[in-house]
């Protein structure tokens, strides 16, 4: 480690950390050209939530939450989300930005921090860079609605990083961890491991003396309780901390908790190995049970025993107080997506992001170890294992990101990875379905169709249980104008899923005006109270207030439609469908100025909208200007 | 800037040069056009 010391001792410090964060800001510069995928449509493209700033109070209470606001047990993260929509709208570029801008902080912040903890040049550029460049983070930086990991992160060692330095103003310091703390919590609970791997750095203190129990009294404090008053807000809010109790969405649920920690004990030697080793990764795993007799289950209980016996060696005495800081700090990071919580995945790359702080300290050391090694035996350079590894993990990271360009390639390599996948099964054809409506070529059709229902089925076949092989199915038959099966399809997604029923709502809606099997009148009325039920369950989606007003403005209900125009364009005024819908209204009634007034007050309409329907509603203005010049 | 420095920035420009080399070895082709989840429309 000398050697490299010296290297770097001339380096100022700014540029010291201008190196390592343009390399980690230009190794994910190509997601800027990413669109909007995976939950990035629910949680910020259709949740009208955000619009209005105005609402935000509501998060204070369970207001927001009662009305399926997604994330709504994440205030901060929903905040954030509402301030960058109001700074950024909905560009792509704008919101994948911030993610990179995001995480090359919690980059600058990891340095901070362990600067602050008295560690080397040489361990703090490497852990930075490893840090940055890791493989893992590509769908953390990749996926706009996955920066909650991020912001978390940022926040959370922010307050580390203030905690560490309460030297001065220790009360002071102490309140301003705990306010941070607050606030990483608040947008999500990864972070709830951090205050005690923070409490070991400074006890175990590796790189210097340990500081005084009585000394760490203030910020420790602060730290939890800050962690304390979230897990007391969620409590109040949800009724109990865990927010996917009851949704159906937990596969420990369905096969008992057991086999999902055997399970999770095999994930976590999989992600041990993800980051010393960047392969096997992907968009999509499929939750599974597993035995605690199985081979790969002993091995990953055998793999963390004897870890946890490494990390007892390393302690006593303060032999190897880094390497013991290390093993304990990942396993407590690692404890809110350990599955001993209820998830709703099992597994995802995501959920390493915080975790790897520790490990990429641990590997630094390491390699900068080994590099050592290998000067002593062959004169090769130092830091040659840290080089190898910093382009292995980069390279990797842009295979890992191109994944998330958009959802077709997403769900495509998804199913590759994971064929046994029924959420990537049925959303493909779901996919696949929504391509029909656009296919130039009718001898494309059958084919197209043949490939939808195909995988739909095998959604069937993998799961069952879940609402998306059904909702696959529903609109597999909608697509096929056979309106019984596409209903009933919709009434078992229905069923099924436990949040986002709003989707099935809607298509049930639309699908009921159409069942011959009903007189019209009674199909008129289902049709009604299910857009009633939307309406009230979820006031935020635009795509209720959207459809609610399409078939109000079938069913002759102009006031109503003209109402639930207004509030989906509230909702969602990048809508240009909505937009165009309001218009048409407006000629239906003949109110053919005010008609012609809102379009041309409408440019944004008027370039995201395909060019054939933008002609035809031109040529409908015309045309009711022409035969009606008398109409207001 | 001293020499030290610029050859620790050099370091980093040749991570960002082997990094895009390497990156394209690493990205997986797929045998669709980009499209966007359009699945939550109603039907």
């Amino acid at each position: 480690m000398q050697g490299s010391n010296d290297r770097w001792a001339a380096v100022p410090e700014r540029w010291l950390y201008a190196g390592v964060l343009l390399l980690t800001a230009f190794a994910f510069g190509s997601t800027l050209t990413f669109g909007f995928v995976y939950d990035d449509h629910w949680t910020l493209l259709g949740n009208g939530f955000l619009r209005d700033l105005g609402n935000l109070p509501m998060l204070a209470g369970p207001d927001a939450a009662q009305a399926n606001v997604p994330d709504a047990f994440r205030p901060t993260l929903v905040v954030f989300d509402a301030l960058t929509y109001h700074l950024l709208g909905l560009s792509p570029v704008g919101h994948h930005a911030v993610s990179v801008l995001l995480h090359v902080l919690v980059t600058a912040l990891l340095g901070r921090w362990l600067a602050a903890e008295g560690a080397p040049r040489p361990v703090l550029v490497t852990s930075m860079t490893l840090f940055g460049l890791l493989a893992i983070h590509g769908e953390a930086v990749a996926v706009v609605s996955y920066r909650e990991d991020l912001l978390a992160a940022a926040l959370g060692l922010g307050a580390v990083l203030l905690a560490s330095r309460s030297t001065t103003h220790p009360l002071r310091a102490a309140g301003a961890a705990g306010v941070l703390m607050m606030l990483a919590a608040g947008a999500k609970l990864s972070v709830a491991g951090l205050p005690l791997a923070w409490l070991l750095l400074r006890r175990l203190a590796p790189w210097r003396e340990p500081t005084p129990w009585r000394a760490l009294v203030a910020p420790s404090l602060g730290l939890l309780l800050g962690l304390a008053v979230v897990l007391a807000f969620r409590t109040v809010i949800l009724g109990g901390v865990d927010p996917y109790g009851d949704t159906g969405r937990v596969f420990a649920q369905r096969v008992g908790t057991g086999p999902v920690l055997a399970a999770s004990a095999q994930i976590h030697l999989a992600y041990l190995q993800q980051v010393v080793l960047p392969r096997g990764f992907s968009p999509e795993y499929v939750d599974y049970a597993a035995r605690w007799s199985d081979p790969a289950t002993v091995c990953a209980v055998a793999a963390a025993l004897g870890l946890l016996g490494i990390c007892a060696a390393a302690m006593r005495g303060r032999r190897a107080p880094l390497v013991a800081w290390v093993i304990l700090a990942t396993l407590l990071l690692a404890g809110p997506t350990s599955n001993l919580a209820p998830m709703p995945n099992m597994r995802a790359d995501r959920f390493v992001y915080l975790t790897s702080v520790p490990m990429c300290v641990g590997m630094a050391v390491g390699l900068l170890a080994v590099g050592r090694r290998l000067h002593a035996w062959r004169g090769l350079d130092p830091l040659a294992p840290w080089i190898a590894m910093v382009v292995l993990q980069g390279s990797v990271v842009q295979g890992v990101t191109a994944a998330y360009r958009s959802d077709s390639r997403l769900w495509q390599i998804a199913l590759r990875r994971a064929p046994q996948s029924a959420r990537a099964h049925a959303i493909l054809g779901e996919l696949l379905t929504a391509t029909l409506r656009d296919v130039p070529d009718p001898h494309d059709r059958p084919l197209l169709l043949v490939r939808a229902r195909t995988h739909c089925a095998l959604a069937h076949h993998y799961d069952e249980g879940s609402d998306l092989p059904h909702l696959c199915s529903a609109r597999l038959a909608a697509a096929e104008r056979d309106w019984t099966r596409s209903n009933d399809a919709f009434t078992a997604a229905l069923e099924r899923a436990g949040v986002r029923r709003d989707r099935a709502l809607v298509a049930l809606a639309s699908t009921s005006i159409d069942l011959e099997t009903l007189p019209y009148d009674a199909r008129v009325r289902r049709a009604y109270d299910v857009l009633a039920r939307a309406r009230r369950e979820y006031p935020f989606v635009a795509e209720v207030f959207a459809v609610s007003g399409r078939l109000r403005h079938r069913l002759g209900d102009a006031e109503g439609a003209a109402a639930d125009y207004a509030r989906a364009r509230d909702l969602h005024p990048e809508r240009w469908d909505v937009v165009m819908a309001g218009v048409e209204l407006q000629l239906d009634l003949g109110h053919t100025a005010a008609a012609a007034q809102t379009w041309a007050s409408s440019p944004d309409a008027q370039k995201k909208a395909p060019p054939g329907r933008v002609l035809d509603l031109e040529r409908r203005i015309d045309d009711a200007r022409r035969l009606s010049p008398t109409q207001p | 800037m001293n020499r030290t420095t610029r050859k620790y920035l050099a370091l980093f420009v040749l991570f960002g040069l082997a990094i895009a080399a390497g990156g394209m070895a690493c990205i997986d082709t797929t045998n669709t056009l980009d499209r966007s989840d359009e699945t939550d429309g109603a039907t």
